[in-house]
């Protein structure tokens, strides 16, 4: 029977040929961008080749100070002192804690009257830990070695080739902003969107001043973002709660009255940064799943306007012993093997657009492969789009009568 | 085999009500060869439907083999026009995007249990009967009008129905090829199929065994 | 004759309302697209009020991470400023040097934001200080008074140049160089005067819009902190060791601070880009979707004639001509097109009334307009096939398909 259906499905598709390409290129299109836009979600917010738990990770980006009146406020990343004193007790209840520069810090060196401009972090040893950095030699530093030896630095692959060239540079020595680093370590290449991975260059914290900030009670340096990896996605409630409690117990700098924090997941973290950056990134996202629909209005439509075409096969069929099910169920059916076709074409599209996007350099992913997630919705998307396209004209169809239908007039 | 009862159906729109067949009392045999005539618009073709479970009567009954049909739900009213019902209509309504053989075929897929091979076999074995085995996988469009009544019959005979019914089965066509198709329709009678035939045609409605002569929805013998 | 077209219209409402979807969501599309674009192009005319060419920002900052007794005071840190703005005046090709504060806000997220209450109303404004140079350094155009002179840093009244916006909205059409207010703080009230109004001044290019500025002289006796940086300006050619050259000179005059070099033109370049990359991303979009909706069109309303074709005969056969049959198809689509524009401009509508993104009206205005005017054009491009098809059709053989 379905093999019957899949030989009419494409004796239809090549019969009215620009029909055909209409809905082709629709559901190919829209499902291009789906797919596209997907991949770079999962990539940023879920899992990626770095950051492997993405998902599991809360992220303490900013901290709020307010005065009674909630008049005038004091904003910004967390400083030692907050970290010590509402972070660290959490440590027992999950994997790993672990801090850095919130943003990353410009550096500019000279090669040869050549000017390179640098992304410098400053990270903690646990950094090391919740991201899975590819080292091609070397290795991060650790606790100890932040203590005694701090100025040491963990530089990128192209970043290395770029001023050393293809030989190992182990133990040799960087110039930063006038201080010599010793290298202890090369790893491949962050792409910038893997947001609290990327660097080019990552040194460790100051160990000395973050002591005595600490012990000074000192509000003053709004610098690091912490992320915390969760056992399972299940304890963030608690953590948080947890969390909070911590938050309540802290005194406040002078002036202020009250202190607000909060424990983002991925998701959250990424998309107040894209709302803050610019306004109209919202609504272009908006737009995109808006405008998801029209294909799916297109194949519809044009799906009603061929039952007309085909009012004599519908009777003809249902003469011969076809019941409303079946027919309805044809119908659906062949949407579904044209979505699916279509949603091949997207496939494709979306491979060769993420490809393109890499390869241009507007945006690296560092990994354009669809993970089985990323699959697995780009095929729902493609049934429902084939289901419900075909239900509403089989739903219409299985209203006629097959008297008029034989008569070709369905008004 | 077909017997209908005090049958009236009734057409309506929001305004006009046309009454297409008034209380017609029909009783057809098994094995009967029976023509239905009447001028334009007189309801041959609504009776027609009502037999073959197309259209659902207003008043009346409809019985086939001695059940009860017209108030049957969805499925089992296919499933009866699947298996005891073969029709052949004035305009042929074969599928243009399938040959011949797969429009042969149509009747079988809606049956259960009969797999692509048996299909395929009983699809060759109907158009054998009707003389077309050698064109089993032109399409509709390819075919001449006469070609294509005769794949119609071999559709409505693929699933040995025991009744046919046919709509102006020639009307189409000129005297030579309608004559062809009359004598695949009275071989099928000799071997044992009701045949139920509108049409307007005397000299064919006289080689069947019995005419109904219908006249503004009412039988007039 | 248009009474019939809706007649028709409506009779197939079931029909049409999928298409009639698409095309409320293409105008709707269309609208933003265009309003954004029109929004973006007036930001774009209007000046930017600097020269951003040869123009460089120097950010002398001291390591965070200091201990505390190698960190300058503010009072020693302004001292050592002016005495790196005198060594860079010496190297032959810079032309002008200016100390400054605007360095941490060009093409930057950050802003220092204040408000002053003046005849009981608030006024905000971002603020910046900088030195007598600023002026001459960026190419700001000095409209009225006169820009900051040394002398004012020696003055005991804080002394303040305005932008031309910040003066409207203070003193409308009237002068403003010479006049006095009175800012009021918590604690305290001071009087400030303003002695120079200049033209226009945007810190993040050309697509943003010009806040009010207040710049501000910094007295010497000043113990806090007033500038981050110092902005140069530079002769052509530039040789390409240049920037290097610059660095190590100045490491070599102070090692106490870091220095870093950002280009203006180059930041300016690199702030469009991001600026632009979300409405080029949006049009990219839209323009696919639009022509998704163009074939809908062209294939239902091709469809559609294919199974009309019996009643275009029948025109045809009572006598219309081939010209008016293709007019009745596009005057079709004209119906279509005018009911769902009216449904997509109810819903623009809501943008006016809530107006989000403070875009003046007109803006507004010009965007139905256009989205309106480009909504025929493209309608009329998918159904002109179709329509001349049915155009085309011979009475005889269209009344033959039946």
């Amino acid at each position: 029977m379905f093999k019957n259906y899949l030989k009419l499905t494409l004796k239809v598709l090549m019969r009215r040929k620009m029909i055909s390409f209409i809905n082709l290129f629709g559901i190919c299109f829209t499902l291009t961008i789906l797919l596209a836009a997907t991949t770079i979600y999962t990539l940023m917010v879920v899992s990626n080749p770095i950051q492997k738990n993405l998902s599991n990770t809360l992220i303490l980006n900013q901290v709020t100070f307010r005065d009674k009146e909630k008049q005038s406020m004091s904003s910004g990343p967390a400083m030692p002192y907050f970290i010590e004193k509402c972070v660290s007790p959490l440590k027992s209840e999950v994997k790993y804690i672990s801090f850095c520069s919130a943003h990353c810090n410009a550096a500019t060196i000279y090669l040869n009257n050549q000017r390179i401009d640098i992304d410098t972090r400053e990270t903690d040893e646990n950094y090391w830990k919740i991201s899975s950095f590819t080292f091609i030699e070397g290795r991060p530093y650790d606790l100890e070695e932040i203590r005694t030896n701090p100025q040491t630095i963990v530089l990128c692959k192209s970043l290395k080739d770029r001023i050393f060239g293809e030989i190992s540079v182990l133990g040799k020595t960087l110039k930063l902003n006038n201080k010599n680093y010793k290298i202890i370590g090369v790893v491949n290449d962050v792409p910038a969107i893997y947001k609290s991975a990327y660097a080019q260059v990552w040194y460790p914290y100051n160990y000395a001043s973050y002591v005595s900030q600490v012990k000074d009670k000192n509000f003053n340096s709004w610098m690091y973002q912490v992320q915390i990896e969760t056992k399972t996605r299940g304890s963030f409630d608690a953590v948080r709660k947890h969390f909070n409690q911590e938050v309540a117990k802290l005194t406040p700098p002078e002036r202020f009255k009250q202190t607000e924090a909060e424990l983002e997941s991925s998701s959250q973290f990424v998309f107040k940064s894209l709302n803050d950056r610019n306004q109209w990134q919202t609504i272009l996202i908006a737009f995109i799943l808006l405008f998801s629909l029209l294909p799916l209005l297109n194949l519809t439509n044009l799906t009603v306007s061929r039952i007309f075409e085909r009012s004599s096969e519908i009777g003809v069929r249902k003469a011969f012993g076809a019941t409303k099910r079946q027919m309805a169920m044809q119908f659906v059916y062949e949407n579904v093997l044209i979505t699916c076709l279509g949603g091949i074409f997207g496939f494709i599209g979306a491979w060769l657009l993420l490809k393109g996007i890499d390869a241009s350099g507007l945006i690296q992913l560092g990994n354009v492969n669809f993970s089985f997630r990323v699959f697995a919705y780009g095929f729902l998307v493609i049934l429902v789009f084939g289901i419900i396209s075909g239900f509403y004209p089989a739903l219409k169809m299985s209203k006629l009568q097959i008297v008029n239908s034989l008569k070709g007039g369905i008004q | 085999m077909i017997k209908l009862t005090n049958l009236e159906k009734v057409y309506s729109t929001s305004t006009i009500e046309t009454l297409a067949l008034n209380k017609v009392n029909l009783h057809i045999s098994k094995g009967e060869f029976v023509s239905v005539m009447g001028p334009s618009g007189c309801g041959k073709s609504t009776l027609l439907n009502m037999m073959g479970l197309l259209d659902i009567p207003s008043q009346g009954k409809v019985e086939i083999d001695g059940s009860t049909v017209e108030k049957l739900a969805d499925k089992p009213m296919a499933n009866l026009r699947n298996e005891k019902i073969g029709f052949v209509f004035q305009s042929y309504h074969l599928i243009n995007d399938l040959n011949v053989v797969d429009n042969v075929e149509l009747p079988l897929l809606y049956r259960k249990g009969v797999s692509g091979k048996v299909r395929r076999q009983k699809a060759l074995t109907a158009l054998e009967k009707v003389g077309l085995n050698a064109r089993t996988k032109h399409y509709p469009t390819q075919l001449s009008g006469g070609q294509c009544q005769r794949v119609a019959i071999a559709r409505a005979i693929v699933g040995d129905p025991e009744i046919i019914l046919a709509d102006e089965p020639t009307g189409n066509l000129d005297s030579e090829m309608g004559s062809e198709i009359m004598n695949i329709l009275l071989d099928l009678h000799r071997n044992g199929t009701t045949i139920v035939m509108v049409t307007h045609d005397e000299t064919l409605a006289k080689l069947t065994q019995r005419t109904i002569r219908l006249f503004d929805g009412s039988v007039v013998n | 004759m248009i009474s019939q077209l809706f007649k028709i219209l409506w009779k197939q409402r079931s029909k049409n309302s999928l298409l009639m979807i698409e095309i409320v969501f293409s105008f709707i599309a269309l609208f933003v697209l265009s309003a954004a674009v029109i929004h973006y192009y007036k930001r774009y005319k209007e000046p930017l009020g600097m020269d951003y060419k040869n123009l460089w920002a120097i950010h002398v900052e001291q390591d965070w991470n200091l201990p505390a007794e190698l960190k300058l005071t503010d009072s020693v840190k302004n001292i050592k400023y002016e005495l790196i703005k005198k060594q860079l005046l010496t190297n032959t090709q810079i032309i002008s040097v200016t100390k400054t504060g605007f360095n941490d806000f060009l093409y930057a997220q950050s802003m220092w934001t204040s408000c002053i209450n003046s005849n009981n109303k608030q006024y905000c404004y971002n603020t910046f200080s900088s030195d007598p140079d600023f002026a001459k350094t960026t190419g700001l155009k000095v409209i009225e008074g006169r820009w900051l002179m040394p002398e004012d840093e020696l003055s005991t009244t804080k002394t303040i140049v305005i932008n031309q916006r910040f003066k409207e909205e203070l003193f409308g059409k009237g002068p403003a160089a010479g006049k006095t207010i009175t800012v009021k703080e918590e604690t305290n009230s001071y009087p400030i005067k303003i002695v120079g109004v200049y033209e226009h001044l945007k810190r993040q290019g050309e697509f943003t819009e010009e806040p009010n500025f207040l710049t501000e002289a910094a007295p010497k006796s000043q113990k806090y902190l007033s500038y981050s940086g110092l902005l140069i300006r530079l002769k052509e050619p530039i040789q390409a060791d240049f920037e290097a050259n610059l660095v190590n000179d100045l490491v070599k005059f102070d090692k106490s601070f870091e220095y870093r070099i950002e280009k203006v033109e180059q930041m300016r370049r690199e702030y469009l880009l991001t600026e632009l990359a979300p409405l080029i991303i949006g049009s990219a979009v839209v323009l696919f979707m639009i022509v998704n909706v163009m074939l809908g069109l062209f294939g239902s309303l091709w469809l559609n004639i294919s199974r009309r074709k019996a009643e275009i005969g029948l025109r045809r056969a009572l006598g219309s001509s081939s010209n008016k049959v293709l007019w009745h198809i596009l005057g079709e689509t004209y119906c279509l097109v005018a009911v769902s524009v009216i449904i997509g401009f109810i819903f623009s509508m809501q943008l006016f009334i809530y107006n989000i993104y403070n875009t003046p009206v007109s803006t507004l205005v010009q965007a139905n307009l256009v989205s309106l005017g480009l909504i025929i054009v493209l309608c009329t491009i998918s159904a002109y096939a179709p329509a001349r098809l049915a155009a085309s059709l011979k009475p005889a053989e269209a009344l033959h398909e039946e």
